[in-house]
């Protein structure tokens, strides 16, 4: 205990690294304090107690030398050591309490060793060489990292790539709501045309109007459709045309680019410009689905309106059959056109042999179409959705032109509501105008001096024709025609036509030279300019051309009958001439449609005020057959010849 | 002065009948047939300063073939004639009769070339009067042969697309007939008559849809 005490303590050797900076330096907690913080710790220490001590016991032997002298307490001895017991434990609980609190107290002084120059090479390449292996670990991580980015850039590029290049044709859109999705960017393709959303419109947004835009497993961009919800507008004639699809192969067949819709296999394989274009034209199959899902939904709507064109006769859902003028069904409807049609095929067509119980096998259609009128089916599924087309975009035209002035709905609904009208009087009408072509086709064939013209109308719902028919010229020198009129005009036609002109289901026949009321009377002339309109229904047709014809030849027989100065007349198809006093021959046209030869057939009628005479009716009628135009000429001539020589002459005939 | 809007493109015959169909559903109005003869004339050095042409047209399909003669002026240049997909050019038009050719050969024009157009055409009113006609050019072995012409390209068909047009209006025109032929655009390719373009490598699977009764729609 009263030996000397030592204390020594000293920070562990370790060095620790406070910061490595950038260019490499390394740095360490600055050691200037040391002393500063020994000194400090040193004069903690009070060594007074020591000093003491030694004064007590040169104290003591003081005492002692007295005590022995004195003695004067037995115990005070021991009072004596315990205090001082006491206080040396106070002293080590002190120091004790001091080394707790600082663990870094020293009181022995030490110098630092200083270090051998091969020690510090030594440790100098202890350092770098582990500097090495950290810097090695490194490389490789970011070997690794660089690696991995590379493949997310490339991907990247890859998906942004492709749609960029989607985006020249279709409206990308993103949306941040759905970014949340590890496998979606939130992009979508919106197939919607906004200007058909306007409320007023009433067009229903698709449910396939927005796609979304996904990353495949392969990073590759992946639009999302359900494969089995596109349709495809179907239209056809009740009877004459499947309703479901007849030609499977063309499933798949996109019109403008022949590409197969993309299948899910092969697609890592496929470039991706490859890629871009099968999704291409995938949102392109879905964009027409959408415009037929619209189209028909419009239909649907005007169907519930009035219309004069046609009739509605069934009506379910993706399904509409009405009946149109001429005996013609049709049908409209909306098929499913995706990976899986064929259970909703089989579904449509029973639905069909239901509603109208008679489908017929599609052989002979094609002859029983042209048969009956009908034009080509995919001529007028090209016609119906034109229209459709035209109108919806036309009007969203309009639209964004009469924003300001607005137009009040009542108007918009009005041109909404001809469209299937329309649509259906375009089709009865070019039904109509084919078997009225049939007809005049037929007449024209028979007779060999008539022509057929066809005129543009530029309308849909109006056909024009014109039979059109040459004279041959008068054997009249002009210069010494005494039919001049005033004017200096030559009044002999050599030509004359008949204007058949078809409006909806309205034939209306103009005509020179017709036979009108005024003609109808016997009358001496007739006006070659003149021009009569009337209206007649298709079974008419024929026979009011002829007669048109027929009386055009009267007409013409009769200016030039006049023209080399015969008194002549007209009655209705017979022109008259006067051979002697009371004696008449006339040259009368009877015309008949059916006839295969000719349809105009002309008989010479011999009549005299006293009939009676005469034996039999046989006798005054005399077929001439169907004669061509030069030779009723003659046959005129050779009449007027014998109005010169008399009834004898007559009568040889 | 009046103007007109051209564009034109070839197509295979082979592919002409399924054009047909789509133009009859296009345009909605009945097909008129195309006979035409069409003589072109050249002026002799001794008419005018600069040497013109006109083209006598005359319509074989009319019991009595009717004539017109069409001078067809310069195309319109310029940055904006430029950016319009459809040339547009001045064209007079006139009814004549048949002496035309007489009088032309009078005044001392001489036959450059002359032509002989089979095919039908459509005429309808789309903003514009447009017409559409596709035909085959026949070219004769011999002077106003027309029983004898032979094809120029057989196999191959000629789609002309024009409207009438004025200075004031021709814009619209143009855009109403580039509109048009983007509808035929998988079937035949049209572009201004300087720029060929050839025939449209879709148009088989085209026409095949077209012609097959069920097949899908082409809008």
């Amino acid at each position: 205990m009263d030996s000397d005490m030592e204390i020594s303590l000293d920070r562990l050797p370790i060095k620790r690294l406070e910061s490595i900076e950038e260019n490499g330096a390394e740095r360490f907690p600055s050691d200037v304090d040391y002393d500063d913080k020994r000194v400090s710790l040193i004069r903690r220490i009070d060594f007074a107690w020591a000093l003491e001590e030694e004064d007590e016991l040169k104290k003591k032997k003081q005492k002692k030398s007295s005590k022995d002298s004195v003695e004067q307490w037995k115990w005070k001895g021991m009072v004596e050591n315990l205090q001082l017991a006491h206080q040396e434990l106070t002293v080590i609980i002190d120091l004790i309490d001091t080394v707790q609190a600082n663990d870094a107290v020293t009181v022995a002084g030490m110098t630092r060793p200083k270090p051998m120059p091969n020690e510090i090479l030594s440790d100098l390449a202890v350092s770098t060489a582990t500097k090495l292996q950290g810097y090695r670990n490194l490389g490789n991580y970011f070997k690794q990292s660089a690696k991995a980015l590379e493949q997310k850039i490339n991907r990247e590029a890859r998906f942004y790539g492709a749609l960029i290049r989607l985006q020249r044709n279709w409206k990308v859109k993103r949306q941040r709501m759905l970014a949340s999705n590890a496998s979606n960017e939130g992009f979508t393709i919106d197939l919607s045309d906004s200007s058909l959303y306007d409320p007023t419109s009433g067009f229903r947004p698709s449910t396939l109007s927005t796609i979304r835009v996904d990353h495949d497993s392969a990073g590759m961009l992946a639009i999302n459709v359900p494969q089995d919800s596109w349709y495809s507008l179907r239209f056809g004639y009740v009877g004459l045309n499947p309703i479901g699809n007849s030609n499977e192969s063309d499933e798949h067949i996109d019109s403008t680019t022949g590409h197969d819709i993309p299948g899910t296999s092969e697609k890592l394989s496929a470039s991706d410009d490859k890629y871009v274009k099968e999704t291409h034209s995938l949102l392109r199959e879905v964009h027409k689905s959408i415009f037929a899902e619209q189209l028909f939904d419009m239909l649907n709507r005007e169907a519930f309106n009035e219309g004069v064109g046609f009739n509605i006769s069934g009506l379910r859902e993706n399904f509409m059959e009405m009946s149109i003028g001429q005996g013609a069904s049709l049908f409209v409807s909306l098929h499913p056109s995706g990976k899986n049609p064929s259970i909703k095929k089989s579904e449509s067509a029973t639905l069909l042999i239901e509603s109208s119980g008679r489908v017929e096998p599609a052989e002979g259609g094609d002859y029983r179409l042209k048969k009956l009128g009908f034009p080509n089916r995919t001529s007028y599924e090209i016609y119906l959705q034109q229209i459709f087309h035209e109108h919806a975009f036309g009007k969203a035209k309009d639209q964004l032109k009469s924003k300001s002035i607005r137009a009040s709905n009542q108007t918009e609904k009005d041109s909404n509501s001809g469209l299937l009208d329309h649509f259906c009087l375009s089709l009865t009408h070019r039904i109509f105008s084919n078997r009225v072509l049939v007809h005049l086709e037929s007449v024209v064939c028979k007779v060999p001096y008539l022509h057929l013209i066809s005129h543009p109308t530029w309308n849909s719902r109006t056909s024009s024709w014109t039979v059109f028919m040459t004279v041959p010229p008068s054997i009249i020198p002009q210069g010494r025609s005494e039919t001049q009129s005033p004017d200096g005009k030559r009044n002999l036609k050599t030509q004359f036509r008949t204007k058949v002109v078809v409006k909806d289901d309205c034939i209306s026949v103009e005509a020179e030279c017709t036979p009108n009321v005024v003609g109808l009377l016997k009358s001496s002339s007739c006006n070659l300019f003149s021009i009569n309109k009337y209206e007649c229904d298709v079974a008419d047709l024929p026979v009011m051309i002829l007669q048109q014809v027929a009386s055009q030849i009267v007409c013409w027989l009769l200016e030039e009958a006049r023209t080399v100065g015969t008194k002549a007349s007209r009655e209705f198809l017979s022109l008259s001439l006067e051979i002697v006093e009371g004696e008449r021959v006339s040259l009368v046209a009877h015309v008949n449609p059916e006839d295969a030869k000719g349809c105009i057939s002309w008989w010479l009628v011999m009549e005299n005020g006293c009939t009676e005479e005469r034996e039999g009716v046989s006798e005054s009628r005399k077929l001439l057959g169907h004669l061509s135009l030069d030779v009723l000429y003659s046959v005129l001539m050779d009449l007027i010849n014998l109005c010169g020589t008399g009834r004898n002459a007559l009568e040889r005939l | 002065m009046s103007m007109e809007c051209v564009v034109q493109g070839i197509i295979e015959t082979q592919h002409v009948e399924a054009l047909e169909i789509l133009l009859q559903g296009l345009c909605g109005v009945q097909r008129e047939r195309l006979r035409v003869h069409e003589l072109c004339l050249r002026s002799g050095p001794n008419l005018g300063v600069v040497s013109s042409e006109v083209r006598l047209l005359c319509d074989l399909d009319q019991p009595e073939p009717t004539w017109t003669v069409k001078h067809v002026g310069g195309a319109m240049r310029g940055a904006g004639a430029d950016q319009i997909s459809v040339l547009v050019r001045n064209m007079i038009e006139s009814k004549v009769s048949k002496n035309a050719l007489r009088m032309f050969y009078a005044l001392g024009y001489k036959l450059d070339h002359e032509l002989l157009k089979v095919g039908f055409a459509f005429h309808f009113q789309r903003t514009a009067h447009i017409s559409v006609s596709v035909s085959s050019v026949n070219k004769m072995p011999k002077v106003h042969a027309i029983d004898e012409a032979v094809p120029v390209t057989p196999g191959m068909q000629i789609v002309d697309v024009t409207a009438p047009a004025t200075s004031e209006n021709y814009s619209e025109v143009a855009a109403a007939v580039s509109s048009f032929c983007e509808f035929l655009a998988p079937l035949v390719h049209l572009s201004k008559p300087s720029i060929s373009t050839g025939v449209v490598p879709t148009a088989a699977a085209a026409a095949a849809s077209l012609m097959s009764d069920g097949g899908g729609t082409t809008l």
